[in-house]
């Protein structure tokens, strides 16, 4: 889906966009990226490099200090604030972070609720919700009771059911056992939301994304297509970058 | 903890909250000696524990709480006039109070619970936080079993209290920034999905009271109202 041409605005841009954290930190010095509708990007790089601030901007828990970002041509910052965090949904990496309901049906109702839709369709987005992440029938359990991979895709529900436009994802594989995370992936891979995926999993990323961007030093350092980026060894080594062993790229 | 299947678990959480409450406030306001009511008191709760199909052994467990406050009932007799009837009094109120909240507990689970309270109007904050407690008590019970195996992964063994108390405090003190931490994370991710500083009420349950709640309520009623007129 590389090079999707839409007519309408793109799901995200980011013109120069730079943050510093309140103890003087620069996190981010002038990202400018777009990504446009249905489009899934990976983005990669070494811990510190920004991955995480970014993730932050794209629902405007933070701000820039200078650019700034848009969400299908709503700028973030100020009056749409609301709707911009509809459009764009986030899972964090810990899902316990995001299960704070007691159970998992009142979790995945949070978002729709906030949004003031009425009891019939927040029930609905529920079900539909957990369906898309093959947890049908978990909906009267507490958090406590799932495995780290179920509480992982309900944690993913619980943004769906907001029935977002961009989904995004703070390293989505980690602690998942092999099976859990080829399930996860494959959740992903069947979702028709925009994804902008945050990975130290460069074979996850290659599986889930058709175009992914390194990031270091707050900076994009490279911007293309997975394959491409995932098989020039050089650039991966000047970001610490390393691809499992006996992982061989194969070109399309 | 409220697993199981019976008519009592399936009594709208209201109608058990409202029950309890109307039964301890009978039984607090019973006058010492009413021997006779204390035990129409017992006997309700007895048949509800027969009824919920409750292990005796679990609920005899769950009832040790009252322990203390028992022996505290117990110096009554030798510290004023009258004391035994008063101390067995205070005795037998605890006994009642703290029976009937293990048959609600043990019959409810505690999201229907905090549903329950929640329906009937209790401040939306104290809902609110009990919840957030509930939840997170699970999530650092974890945290801190972890803690303490890699402990004793690595060759720890308090062998004097002093010991004890020092480890315990650096354990004590790293869940606590660990804690704050993840407050800040969990408030980000609340952000996120759209809160505004208010908790929306979120129904997706549906809760309707059945001819069976109402019948058991006016029957709980009425017994409570035989107990206190006619028995004391």
């Amino acid at each position: 889906m590389t090079g999707v041409a839409s007519a309408g605005p793109p799901a995200l841009e980011l013109a120069d966009v730079r943050y510093a954290y309140p103890d003087g930190h620069e996190a981010l010095r002038g990202i400018s990226l777009r990504v446009e509708a249905g489009e899934r990007v990976a983005v990669l790089g070494p811990n510190g490099a920004g991955k995480s601030t970014l993730c932050l901007q794209l629902n405007g828990i933070l701000t820039p200090n200078q650019g700034s970002v848009s969400v299908s041509g709503l700028r973030v910052g100020g009056k749409g604030l609301k709707e911009v965090r509809r459009r764009v949904g986030v899972v964090f990496q810990d899902p316990d972070d995001m299960l704070f309901m007691p159970t998992v049906e009142q979790d995945v109702a949070f978002g729709p609720s906030n949004l003031g839709l009425p009891g019939d369709e927040v029930r609905k987005r529920v079900e539909r919700a957990l369906a898309a992440v093959g947890m049908e029938g978990a909906g009267g359990r507490a958090p406590h009771q799932l495995s780290f991979g179920q509480r992982k895709r309900v944690a993913t529900a619980a943004v769906l059911s907001m029935e977002p436009e961009v989904l995004v994802l703070d390293e989505p594989s980690s602690n998942l056992d092999p099976r859990a995370r080829r399930e996860f992936g494959e959740i992903l891979s069947g979702l028709s939301q925009t994804i902008v995926m945050v990975t130290h999993d460069l074979p996850y990323a290659h599986e889930i994304c058709e175009r992914a961007i390194i990031m270091d030093g707050g900076r994009i350092a490279a911007d293309g297509p997975t394959n491409e980026i995932l098989a020039d060894a050089e650039l991966l080594a000047a970001h610490d970058l390393e691809l499992p062993h006996g992982f061989v790229m194969n070109h399309h | 903890m409220a697993a199981g299947d019976s008519p009592v678990h399936r009594l709208d959480p209201r109608v058990k909250i409202v029950g309890l409450i109307g039964l301890v406030v009978v039984s607090v306001s019973l006058p010492p000696g009413a021997w006779l009511a204390f035990g129409a008191l017992a006997a309700i709760l007895v048949g509800l524990v027969v009824v919920a199909r409750l292990r005796p052994l679990h609920v005899l467990r769950r009832m040790t709480v009252e322990v203390p406050f028992l022996l505290a009932a117990s110096v009554l007799p030798f510290a004023v006039e009258d004391g035994v009837v008063l101390g067995v009094t205070v005795g037998a109120k605890i006994t009642i109070g703290v029976l009937a909240m293990v048959i609600l507990s043990s019959t409810t689970p505690f999201p229907r619970l905090l549903r329950g309270f929640e329906l009937l109007r209790t401040p939306r904050l104290i809902v609110e936080i009990v919840a957030f407690m509930w939840r997170y008590l699970h999530v650092l019970g974890e945290q801190v079993s972890n803690m303490r195996t890699a402990r004793a992964a690595r060759g720890y063994s308090a062998r004097f209290f002093w010991q004890a108390a020092a480890s315990t405090g650096s354990l004590v003190a790293t869940m606590f920034v660990r804690s704050l931490q993840r407050g800040e994370r969990v408030y980000l991710a609340m952000l996120s999905r759209g809160y505004t500083g208010t908790m929306p009420e979120v129904a997706v349950e549906r809760f309707a009271l059945r001819p069976v709640d109402v019948s058991f309520l006016a029957a709980l009623a009425a017994l409570l109202v035989l107990v206190r007129v006619l028995l004391p």
